[in-house]
């Protein structure tokens, strides 16, 4: 009798604890619940269905699959990386928070140090064009800095 | 009734401002005054005319007026008095009427100075101004009219976004208007100052306080913004490089470098088709922004619905690009520059390196904002450009400016000497030192953040150096108290060390950056019912949760409560919070934040399960965050230091003395 209660109350248990399971599937489901290692994957994703936010900060249901998706993946052992180019791979480079630095979108990284480098250079040749050349021998006979400047200034305009 | 007055009194102020371009030019042509006053004071009268029709719409949303579709969209009779007032500017429809007034009031002041030293520019001026001003009234007119009425009066509004129901959130929108339409003014003068041809810095000298008030205006409307998200969005954080938070930086970025550069034509009349360019583009920043988060075509968290003004907004903006471009190339020879440059290792060699940084730095901001819709386009796949593009990008430009910062003001004008340099550098490169080795010994051995740290060491030592010098160069020369020399130095030269105040700002805001950049992290804990977990120093329990009344009527609040043991220990009750909107269909996370100063314990609930006994929290933490808000509120001191009842120097129009000598 007791061992039967033993087993009943094993197996009560068991259900228990498998429902308690189903539940937390469920709260993932639902947003809930997912561990700091789904988090931050998450955070490195978009998610399609907010704007301009990550798939962490979303709380919609399409979001909420989403990272349900990612708990799914871990607990059978993938990495991070394999689980954002799962979501790449299925969803395309859009649902990723930084974009490539390879294929089309090594444009969008190069522009800005292109431009900078652009920039600095025209910067320096416009001040190399600007710069008082060094004055011939006669005109620096004179020790005057405001004829030196006219001098330099009737120079530049004619 | 008073409302469709209203509409007839914008209807006005659209004639009004239409007549006022076209009179301008016909006064200017025939050099006759009268046309010009007569344009003048029509542009005036716009302001008195879109004011009565603001107030129109105003008496509808306090009324419940909703036979008024807008009054309709952004409220409801559950709507307090306060946030029916600030519903006039909470969608699209009624901020672009707000804008036109705020519009209005610039032009109306500009309109009201004195014009006597400056009388060739006002018919140029007027007419800039009274079309950009016309294209606006015509979008609000004819594309988003508030003052439309439905057939169907419902018996009750939607009520106003949950979203703008913040404190941050209804002063931003203002402040940023003020911002651009301050900005405004200076790019009428500029254009005004091309069409006549003058070739003296007169553009800039009359309209450099707008410049300063547009753009304080713009710095105030950004940290309101950031602190707007900080508290409503629940992102953890202040900044999320979003669309509609580009734009204004993008704005801000070249008006910043536009002062910068107009100090060297006022002092040394050179860089004057910087100048040009500068303005040009701050005023096509903030067009062609406008134009892209108004259209809908940049999808953002607070962006206004997809609307069709973007086409119109383009069209403009093509017609403003090409008269800029041909203005400029046809007047090339009116902006020469008045000396050539000394050496590139001199006060304007830096400034033009740090001019470069400016807008190198919005380039990027610009190419990443406007990347998703460039690559749908091209190769027809939509990419999403997130924070990390920008934090690797704009970033180190923006730490590389902060550097210069500390540096320039180190550089003499027309030629600088390196001895001197370091000789002054000594000091603030000791306390850099200092700093890495005081946060090495604290155990941050990180290199990026290491490097940030050590230029804000440097720069902050560095600008208040500049303040001691003077400090003590007035006391030995005066025998002044330190409060009282601080005062008279500020005084007696407020744009200087107003100046300095700001990027005094600009330090600090860098500090909290880089502490909550490289420092913050945040977890994800679900939790049973007084269930304990750490994060970090403190140790968490959970509480329950329970609802608890909504601010507004037309919400349910669900509020948690955590307790927080400090690592003194002490405790804190925590109340993150949701508050859901059934009519809405919007659910916000309210944070709760605790900590102390330097570092900030951001919690969201972010959901439960069976009535509470399970349930999820985001825990942010935050460090040095809250220098940002510090920063930014002495940044808008400095501003104030430099403007405030700053007497103008009387404008002598200067010519080159190569120039005078030879009329001589």
């Amino acid at each position: 009798m007791l061992k039967r209660i033993v087993v009943l109350l094993v197996s009560l248990g068991a259900i228990a604890a498998t429902a308690l399971a189903f539940d937390a599937r469920v709260a993932f489901a639902q947003g809930l619940g997912f561990d700091d290692k789904t988090y931050h994957i998450a955070k490195m994703l978009n998610c399609p269905t907010c704007a301009g936010r990550n798939l962490a900060d979303c709380p919609t249901e399409t979001c909420a699959q989403w990272k349900a998706e990612i708990a799914y993946q871990l607990e059978q052992g993938k990495s991070a990386e394999e689980i954002i180019a799962y979501f790449e791979q299925r969803f395309g480079t859009r649902v990723l928070q930084e974009p490539p630095k390879q294929g089309s979108t090594l444009v969008l990284w190069a522009a800005p140090v292109g431009a900078a480098v652009v920039f600095l250079i025209a910067a320096a040749l416009v001040m190399q064009r600007a710069t008082r050349k060094p004055a011939p021998m006669a005109t620096t006979a004179s020790d005057d800095p405001l004829i030196a400047e006219i001098e330099a200034e009737v120079r530049q305009r004619w | 009734m008073f409302t469709d007055f209203g509409h007839l009194a914008v209807i006005f102020a659209f004639i009004a401002s239409l007549y006022a371009a076209g009179i301008s030019v016909v006064g200017a042509m025939r050099n006759d005054d009268r046309f010009v006053q007569s344009g003048r004071l029509a542009l005036f009268l716009t302001f008195p005319l879109i004011l009565i029709g603001t107030l129109g719409l105003w008496y509808a949303l306090i009324t419940h007026d909703f036979g008024v579709q807008y009054v309709a969209s952004v409220s409801s009779r559950s709507t307090p008095l306060f946030f029916r007032i600030t519903a006039l500017w909470g969608s699209q429809n009624g901020s672009l009427l707000f804008w036109c007034l705020i519009m209005a009031a610039f032009i109306a002041a500009a309109m009201a100075k004195r014009w006597d030293a400056d009388k060739p520019l006002l018919p140029w001026v007027t007419t800039v101004m009274a079309l950009v001003l016309a294209f606006f009234l015509f979008l609000e007119l004819f594309l988003a009219n508030a003052f439309v009425r439905s057939e169907f009066p419902p018996e009750d509004g939607r009520g106003l976004n949950p979203l703008l129901r913040h404190p941050g959130m209804i002063i931003h929108p203002p402040m940023l208007y003020a911002g651009y339409t301050g900005l405004l003014v200076p790019f009428a003068f500029a254009i005004a100052s091309l069409i006549t041809r003058r070739t003296d810095n007169l553009w800039l000298h009359v309209s450099r306080r707008w410049t300063l008030t547009g753009w304080a205006f713009l710095t105030a409307g950004l940290a309101l913004g950031g602190r707007w998200a900080h508290d409503v969005l629940g992102w953890g954080g202040y900044w999320g490089w979003d669309p509609s938070e580009n734009k204004p930086l993008i704005t801000w970025l070249i008006a910043t470098a536009f002062l910068h550069s107009a100090m060297i034509q006022e002092k040394r009349g050179m860089f004057k088709n910087w100048n040009i360019f500068l303005i040009m583009l701050t005023f096509a920043s903030m067009f062609f922004g406008t134009a892209f988060i108004r259209s809908g075509l940049l999808t953002s968290v607070h962006a206004f619905a997809a609307s069709d003004i973007g086409p119109y907004f383009m069209v403009a903006m093509v017609i403003i690009l090409a008269a800029c471009a041909w203005l400029w190339l046809t007047r090339l020879d009116t902006l020469k520059s008045e000396r050539a440059l000394d050496s590139a290792f001199s006060r304007e060699g830096i400034f033009l390196l740090q001019n470069v940084l400016f807008v190198s730095t919005a380039f990027t901001v610009f190419i990443g904002t406007i990347f998703p819709i460039v690559s749908e386009a091209l190769t027809g796949e939509r990419i999403t450009v997130g924070p990390p593009f920008f934090d690797q990008t704009a970033g180190p430009q923006l730490m590389a400016l902060v550097l210069l910062m500390g540096i320039a003001p180190l550089f003499a004008w027309r030629k600088a000497s390196a001895q001197a340099l370091l000789r002054q550098s000594v000091g603030p490169l000791a306390f850099a030192a200092a700093a890495v080795v005081g946060l090495l010994l604290s155990g941050m051995d990180k290199p990026l953040p290491l490097i940030g740290f050590a230029i804000a060491a440097y720069t902050l030592a560095q600008t208040l150096t500049e303040y001691v010098r003077g400090v003590r160069a007035r006391m030995q020369a005066t025998g002044e108290s330190i409060p009282l020399a601080l005062w008279r130095l500020a005084e007696r030269n407020q744009r200087r060390y107003g100046g300095y105040l700001v990027h005094l700002g600009v330090v600090l805001l860098a500090i909290g950056a880089i502490g909550k950049g490289f420092y913050g992290y945040d977890v994800i804990r679900t939790v049973n019912l007084n269930e304990r977990f750490t994060v970090g120093d403190y140790i968490f329990t959970y509480r329950g949760i329970r609802p608890v009344q909504c601010e507004f009527s037309d919400c349910q609040t669900v509020q948690a409560m955590l307790l927080m043991q400090a690592p003194d220990g002490t405790l804190t009750a925590l109340f993150p919070s949701r508050d859901h909107y059934p009519e809405q269909q919007h659910t916000a996370t309210i944070p709760y934040t605790a900590g102390h100063f330097n570092e900030e314990v951001y919690v969201i609930l972010s959901g439960w399960e069976r009535g509470g006994a399970i349930a999820s929290f985001q825990v942010y933490i935050n460090p040095l965050i809250n220098w940002v808000w510090v920063g930014s509120v002495v940044m808008i001191l400095g501003f104030l230091v430099a403007f405030w009842r700053a007497p103008e120097p009387e404008f002598a129009p200067v010519r080159s003395r190569a120039t005078q000598l030879a009329q001589a």
